[in-house]
């Protein structure tokens, strides 16, 4: 399944190697930066779990089923703040 | 009204628009109170047309009590109960302005106002200057009304 941003329920601004988001539903903020910020970049509404994954790890020559579970982690944080769908 | 009570009622009126937003921010959800903040930057403004010297001086006038109202009530009024107030007061007379929200960067944060909030018209920062660097997250425009 593509993971895809909820667009219109956050704004977001690049500072120098960060992300910072403000959600508009709770106005909670949230900062991404390193692996984090990689996995944010990655999403782009086409790409599933997996794919994402599979990019970062090619892109940080790390083990896939390491990405994967970092990634799994990461995406389940983002969708219960409501960032993402899917 | 003498020139005391006129000055007085504003700062009390400084005084319950902050209690008001601070309750707001407290207690009710972000996401219904948002709008009344002004609109995004997509949406319709008039606030970046320079206000008149009369409506500046104004705006400056209402700053200044609502940071007079501050210091005298208990507890703590944040940057964002204070920007939300002087906005309500602009609004009310008609004055544009932006509410602006924003993040310290990475590299500079770890204070107490690493998150902030201000009210600024006609590239002025009437309300909530503090030193930067400043990322804008939020940034909500409430135009002036035509006379």
């Amino acid at each position: 399944m593509a993971i895809a941003k909820a667009q219109g329920k956050f704004v977001e601004t690049e500072i120098d190697d960060e992300v910072v988001l403000m959600d508009l539903e709770s106005g909670n903020f949230f900062s991404l930066a390193g692996t984090s910020l990689a996995v944010w970049q990655a999403i782009d509404g086409e790409r599933s779990e997996n794919e994402i994954a599979a990019l970062l790890a090619e892109e940080y020559d790390q083990p896939l089923d390491l990405v994967l579970s970092d990634v799994t982690d990461f995406l389940g944080e983002l969708r219960d703040a409501g960032l993402v769908d899917g | 009204m003498s020139e005391t009570w006129r000055l007085r009622a504003r700062t009390a009126e400084a005084a319950l628009e902050i209690v008001r937003a601070r309750l707001l921010v407290a207690r009710v959800p972000f996401a219904r109170w948002r709008d009344q903040l002004g609109a995004t930057a997509d949406g319709p403004s008039a606030a970046e047309a320079p206000l008149s010297a009369h409506d500046l001086a104004e705006a400056r006038r209402l700053a200044r009590h609502v940071d007079r109202a501050a210091t005298r009530l208990p507890g703590e009024s944040k940057c964002l109960a204070r920007a939300m107030a002087l906005g309500r007061m602009l609004r009310r007379r008609a004055i544009g302005h932006t509410l602006v929200i924003a993040a310290r960067p990475g590299i500079a944060r770890g204070g107490d106002d690493d998150l902030h909030a201000w009210i600024e018209t006609s590239g002025l920062i009437l309300l909530g200057n503090l030193p930067g660097p400043w990322a804008r997250l939020l940034v909500l425009h409430t135009g002036s009304k035509a006379r």
